[in-house]
């Protein structure tokens, strides 16, 4: 008995680390957006986007554990060089603007602190640089780990908005549906905020990386289904504490850090604090692991030297392309006047159209019987992912040729 | 027949192929070769027909490759083609080859294939090596003329990076969860252990797995010595426990020593349980010292002499029992006790009468270093008196082990 609980803990990880990194600046804006505008009225949408976000990282996790191999190799591995290089294009644009979010969130969660953004946001680039090149992932791990834990503040500051429970039940436990377009916008907004395709980059990497046995796939699966279950609840209870506060004296908020500020008057001194310091822990940890994955995935998938350890000469694309997501990422956000709402709608778009494609890789490669051997999806199991992987392609179409028309 | 005298295989890949009667047959898929002296033979060609079937033809069957517009044509009618499956041992370029990870087993690296250079040689075709540079993934993305002409603008050649085939190590896909693949391919096994941990650290676990299958237990086991830490604790977690043991009792007891230290506890117990008595005692010893003594840096295979033993004497014994011991150049003479007395070279013992003791070459009294010493301090040691091994004394300076130059270079690189 003692002997399977270490092993747990041993194999736990990559999971929770994906899950919570899910929930970044641009998720936390999401989420408080949604609380703010609509109240109670989208907390229901949180028990399914858990159960999809469990399935389709349960296939990522099962592909990375029999196959040994990440997404982005086994795209190029079987789909070829063509399309690995488009749909890795589409990850760097997306990724750029959500390094990007995640710096403004640096920026402006620092500023409720009185800490100017001249300040923090290059102190967090050289710092985010540092953790890259001179750590392991080993130990960059731990790191993550203890992170995620600090999204517990979110749930501590949903308390602290003293919601109205009864509410707060019957929102979540009855589903309400509204065909106006600023609900169902929202909707969309926050299930593709939750369900990002690096997202399932990361978590097959993190679980290859971590060399988990097909025997104890078991225990990785019981790791991904802890964390998405505790991201869920994260975003749950983001919308709650602006639900409670914001959304009943009216308040539309567009950041997270306007969020935080927001708070102050309705929930106390600690619950903003409580709010900015579990902004400041996402936008960090999402600064530090898109830039990172994302240079990894594209030098895998095109077949570039990569590893931390490896010098500029050894690996000229690998560190360029991180230490280039780094810079464009980190500049804007010394500017006030960045439009970030265009920004993070941008990425929306891009993720968007991306995720189709990479759904539907995903489901084609757990399915492959040469790949997978006896570990492809049983045929309930595929109903389930093509029925989620079609719903979650109409809904994004509707958010990425909404958000289109907003941009343009 | 007319075929072309060199092609890029990605330029193939969906092109029409034509029965002899001009008439559409369906689109070329795939080569299906068979490593011939250090080249790929094509043997086959894989087919798309019209209606959706794969079919595979006999490489004899095609009557020509035309270049432009690129097509193959069979030398059959419709009706006439018969298609036949492939073997066991032949590689599909499309599937096992192509966009796939290899072993570059010339640079001693992992390389993913862009393209595949093929060429024609009178009327058969071989694949001769893999493309892995920027140009050829650049063409398979469909960038290649145009990234050519801005090679031309700016007056920079712009050429393939070409690994020749001999020295390419395919990895097929295929249930590689299940299937225990051997590469067992000369190149690789004649590879310096050094160079072969390089590579496991650019793998990833299956394909490690494989290699150590087929590479003989010498050399595994000096490629798990010289693997960094981290990819060696995976693999460590991943080998059965006599292998393992197979491993530890063909190393030094030092190096031996660095790897079940780093072992869970129960399983360094167990491990050491099952080896054979004289390599376990080796170790136990060893795990006593600390990290970064003397003691634990020591090798306790080493050659002393009684001092009063004559010249011929030792060297008879040398003879007999010098296999085991990783250094012989420098030879310890000690007391009854094996307290240590002084250092002479093998040369010195070479060279002088045959009777003439031992006692009476030492000229000096011996450099050692103790060994609860710190590391630091025997690498000062090293530079100073020049050094290319140190003897490691206990209590009463007694002799119990020589640390090597090679044990100590690691250490010289962190300091420097």
């Amino acid at each position: 008995m003692k002997h399977r609980a270490l092993k747990i803990l041993a194999l736990i990880g990559p999971g929770i680390i994906a899950a919570a990194v899910g929930n970044d600046a641009g998720g936390i804006a999401t989420y408080s957006a949604a609380g703010a505008h609509f109240g109670y009225r989208l907390l229901w949408v949180m028990i399914p986007i858990t159960l999809v976000l469990v399935i389709v990282q349960e296939m990522c996790a099962r592909m990375g554990v029999v196959s040994g191999k990440g997404l982005s190799d086994l795209v190029r591995e079987v789909y070829g060089a063509k399309t690995t290089f488009y749909m890795l294009i589409g990850l760097l644009i997306a990724n750029l603007s959500t390094i990007l979010s995640e710096f403004a969130g640096i920026a402006g969660s620092m500023e409720i602190f009185d800490v100017p953004r001249y300040v923090s946001v290059p102190i967090a680039a050289f710092l985010v640089w540092w953790v890259i090149t001179k750590g392991t992932y080993r130990s960059a791990e731990k790191i993550f780990f203890a992170a995620a834990i600090l999204y517990f503040a979110y749930i501590v500051s949903g308390f602290l908005a003293r919601p109205n429970w009864g509410e707060v039940f019957e929102g979540t436990l009855r589903p309400s549906f509204e065909f106006s377009k600023p609900y169902l916008l929202m909707l969309v907004g926050v299930i593709g905020t939750t369900i990002t395709p690096w997202m399932q980059f990361f978590l097959q990497s993190s679980v290859v990386e971590k060399g988990v046995k097909t025997e104890d796939y078991r225990y990785t699966k019981f790791d991904v289904g802890i964390g998405a279950i505790l991201s869920g609840a994260v975003a749950f209870f983001i919308m709650v504490a602006s639900g409670a506060t914001l959304f009943v004296h009216g308040i539309r908020v567009e950041t997270a850090a306007d969020a935080a500020r927001a708070l102050l008057p309705f929930a106390g001194q600690f619950a903003e604090i409580l709010f900015a310091i579990g902004l400041l822990n996402a936008s960090i940890l999402g600064a530090m692991i898109v830039p990172l994955a994302t240079s990894y995935f594209i030098c895998e998938g095109l077949g570039f030297e990569s590893g931390v350890n490896k010098s500029f000469r050894e690996a000229p694309w690998f560190n360029g392309i991180f230490t280039v997501l780094i810079i464009l990422g980190a500049i804007p956000a010394l500017f006030p006047q960045t439009p970030l709402l265009k920004v993070m709608l941008t990425a929306q778009v891009v993720n968007g159209i991306l995720l189709a494609p990479v759904l539907i890789f995903i489901v084609l490669l757990v399915n492959k019987k040469w790949l997978m051997g006896h570990y492809t999806n049983k045929p309930w199991h595929n109903v389930i992912a093509w029925t989620t992987v079609v719903a979650l392609i109409a809904l994004s179409a509707v958010l990425v040729v909404n958000s289109f028309a907003e941009v343009f | 027949m007319a075929f072309f005298s060199e092609i890029f295989f990605s330029t193939l890949i969906g092109k029409p192929v034509y029965t002899i009667d001009e008439k559409y047959y369906g689109n070329f898929r795939d080569f299906i070769v068979k490593r011939q002296n250090g080249n790929f033979l094509i043997t086959k060609v894989r087919i798309r027909t019209r209606d959706g079937h794969r079919v595979i033809v006999p490489w004899h069957d095609i009557h020509s490759i035309e270049a432009d517009p690129v097509s193959l044509k069979v030398n059959k009618k419709f009706a006439e083609i018969a298609p036949i499956d492939y073997d066991e041992d032949e590689l599909r370029l499309k599937r096992d080859i192509l966009d796939q990870q290899i072993i570059d087993t010339e640079n001693h690296r992992v390389v993913r294939v862009n393209d595949l250079k093929i060429v024609a040689v009178k009327d058969e075709l071989f694949m001769v090596a893999a493309d892995i540079g920027l140009r050829g993934l650049l063409r398979r993305i469909g960038l290649e003329q145009w990234a050519l002409s801005l090679a031309q603008i700016l007056r920079r050649s712009f050429s393939n990076t070409l690994v020749p085939a001999k020295y390419i190590d395919p990895f097929p896909a295929r249930i590689r969860h299940d299937i225990t693949l051997t590469v067992a391919q000369e190149q690789l096994k004649q590879m310096h252990p050094a160079d072969l941990a390089d590579i496991m650290s650019d793998l990833d676990h299956f394909e490690r797995t494989s290699i150590l299958q087929a590479l003989p237990t010498d050399t595994v086991a000096k490629t798990i010595a010289e693997l960094n830490p981290e990819v060696r604790k995976e693999i460590l977690g991943k080998l059965k426990d006599e292998t393992l043991t197979q491993v530890l009792e063909r190393l030094a007891p030092d190096a031996a020593t660095d790897i079940v230290s780093e072992l869970p506890r129960r399983r360094m117990q167990h491990v050491l349980a099952t080896m054979r008595t004289s390599d376990s005692k080796d170790i136990h010893e060893l795990l006593k010292f600390r990290k970064n003594t003397a003691g634990s840096l020591m090798n306790t295979e080493f050659v002393a002499f009684q001092k009063t033993l004559t010249a011929e004497e030792a060297l008879k014994e040398l003879r007999s029992k010098g296999q085991q011991a990783e250094y012989i150049y420098y030879l310890y003479i000690v007391d009854g006790e094996g307290g240590l007395e002084g250092v002479i070279s093998l040369r010195e013992l070479i060279f002088v009468e045959p009777q003439t003791p031992l006692a009476s070459l030492i000229k000096r009294k011996p450099v050692f270093a103790k060994s609860r010493e710190h590391a630091k301090s025997v690498v000062a040691k090293f530079t100073k008196y020049n050094l290319i091994a140190i003897p490691v004394v206990g209590k009463n300076k007694k002799l119990e082990g020589i640390i090597t130059v090679d044990d100590i270079l690691p250490l010289f690189k962190a300091a420097a």
